[in-house]
């Protein structure tokens, strides 16, 4: 076993495409927990669909290993594939509730504004921040997801999104940017600055 | 004042995650300030961005659940047996359906093929072993003068001349003499001869061209006998004769017994003595040739061996050489042997 845990992503996928059990599961329990949250974060932070997309992604490198180009890195190449994935996704959502998508939006708010009170400031801030995740764009949101939680290099993204390394500084920079502005009300600094101020 | 034109827009991620605006150098606060508002946006983008890198480091991973790698691991195994089963059983019923009669099963057709695909080579092999076996058996000599027939028929003249040499009979030293004997016997009609070669010679003209001469002279001699009684017979013919008159050939004339000077023209004039031949040629030089094949006397054949005899006009170095043989295809060969056959 310690023989496939030495091996590259590119070789264990050239035994996988060998229907390589083993290979196989040593891929998949280095990229499963990456994969699943990568998914979480891309996909409103639905659990479910998270993990059946990522289901899919492992099931698609049984059947046809062969899409996977060796001269890539997998890693690159995975988050590639993934996010092909979450536009596909996108695309279907926006046909299938294009009326009815601001009713569930507010619905949301008005639910999370309700567990809100409950939970603490990080958690707050956590989940407003999901939620302006949400509101970006797909290449600034991919892009986002992938620098800071995904922890993947400028380069690699770069790969990955088949861009410039300066369109994902660029789109980094204004992305934050825009955050900041909206989420300058939950930031846990200010939080606790306000709410040191309010115990004064 | 350079390293101010060095930061870029995108290059702020690594002012906000690494200093406060308090700690950013002149030309940093400067770069800053170029794309943001004031001290407070950066500092609140700078809050932001570190609430989000430790909202991201402390965030709970979500895991799948166990089933999903057993799942996916079923599906490995199951696509794995179902290689398998299609390189097996796949075969197997294409080989041999079930719902078919057994001539219509691809197996048997297949091998049916295969069978007849095998005699036809073992056959066509047989075949070719039966005709190197008939090449071997095959007497290329029986082809040579059919092979030959064309290139003869392409030399105008020389042809007629060389299937009658070929046809003359070889004629013997005991035949040759005979025939000396009995040209002697006969009394050689010199006289007679002489004013026919007289007239012949007047009507002869200097038409002969060069290559009518050497063709004659290819086939003229085989054997060269040099035979002095002959040569007697002859010189007074040659003698008389100009230099410049050919008489290609004297046939003996078995009835009259005497020999014939050939045509006006010069050319060949052949007859028959029972089935031997006997032609006489004269060149410019003087050299006068009797060309026998063989002689019967008496029904007796005798042959010579296609020996001629030659004579100079001076009747000097009349020498017999029998067995000079100059020429003469292996096919003569056989047909001298087959005559010596049938001779004893």
């Amino acid at each position: 076993m310690s023989y496939y845990q030495d091996l590259a992503d590119n070789e264990l996928m050239k035994l996988v495409a060998k229907q390589d059990e083993r290979a196989f599961s040593i891929l998949y329990d280095r990229y499963n927990v990456l994969l699943i949250n990568y998914f979480y974060k891309m996909l409103w932070q639905d659990r479910e669909k998270a993990q059946d997309f990522m289901q899919d992604f492992f099931a698609k490198l049984i059947e046809k290993p062969k899409l996977y180009d060796p001269s890539r890195n997998f890693k690159t190449w995975m988050y590639s594939v993934a996010n092909n994935m979450c536009k596909n996704e996108y695309r279907k959502q926006a046909n299938r509730s294009n009326t009815s998508y601001g009713l569930n939006e507010q619905t949301q708010v008005a639910d999370k504004q309700f567990d809100m009170e409950k939970k603490t400031d990080e958690q707050v801030f956590k989940e407003k921040l999901n939620e302006e995740l949400d509101k970006l764009d797909e290449k600034q949101k991919s892009t986002f997801v992938l620098r800071y939680f995904e922890e993947l290099s400028v380069k690699e993204i770069a790969k990955t999104l088949n861009c410039s390394e300066g369109t994902v500084k660029s789109r980094i920079f204004y992305t934050l940017k825009k955050l900041s502005e909206s989420l300058k009300e939950y930031s846990p600094q200010l939080m606790q600055i306000f709410l040191g101020l309010f115990l004064l | 004042m350079d390293q101010e034109y060095t930061y870029q827009p995108e290059d702020m991620e690594e002012l906000l995650l690494n200093k406060s605006f308090k700690e950013l150098l002149p030309e940093e606060k400067k770069f800053v300030l170029n794309h943001l508002e004031s001290e407070v946006a950066y500092n609140q983008m700078r809050d932001t961005l570190l609430a989000i890198k430790k909202t991201a480091d402390q965030d709970n991973l979500i895991t799948p659940e166990t089933h999903v790698k057993h799942d996916l691991l079923a599906l490995l195994d199951k696509k794995k047996k179902r290689g398998v089963w299609f390189t097996l059983n796949g075969v197997w019923a294409f080989l041999f359906p079930q719902d078919e009669t057994w001539y219509r099963k691809p197996a048997f057709q297949f091998a049916s093929l295969a069978l007849l695909v095998t005699i036809g080579f073992l056959g066509g092999k047989q075949l070719l072993i039966k005709d190197e076996v008939g090449n071997l058996a095959y007497n290329p000599r029986n082809n040579r003068g059919e092979e030959s027939k064309p290139l003869v028929e392409n030399i105008n003249g020389l042809n007629e001349q060389k299937e009658t040499t070929e046809t003359l009979q070889p004629v013997t030293a005991e035949g040759n003499s005979k025939q000396k004997e009995l040209i002697e016997k006969n009394d050689f009609q010199t006289n007679s001869l002489d004013g026919d070669r007289i007239e012949e010679e007047q009507l002869v003209d200097d038409k002969i061209s060069d290559e009518e001469l050497s063709l004659a002279d290819d086939y003229t001699v085989n054997a060269e006998v040099q035979s002095s009684p002959l040569n007697n017979k002859f010189e007074s013919i040659d003698k008389e004769s100009s230099n410049d008159m050919l008489f290609e050939d004297i046939a003996v004339s078995k009835e009259s017994e005497n020999i014939e000077v050939g045509n006006n023209s010069g050319r060949r004039k052949t007859n028959d003595f029972g089935s031997d031949k006997v032609s006489k040629k004269t060149s410019n030089d003087g050299i006068s040739s009797l060309l026998m094949d063989s002689v019967s006397f008496n029904g007796n054949l005798i042959d010579i061996d296609q020996s001629s005899v030659t004579m100079d006009s001076d009747g000097e170095d009349d020498v017999y050489n029998k067995d000079k043989k100059t020429s003469g295809s292996l096919a003569s060969d056989n047909q001298v042997i087959d005559l010596l056959f049938t001779t004893l």
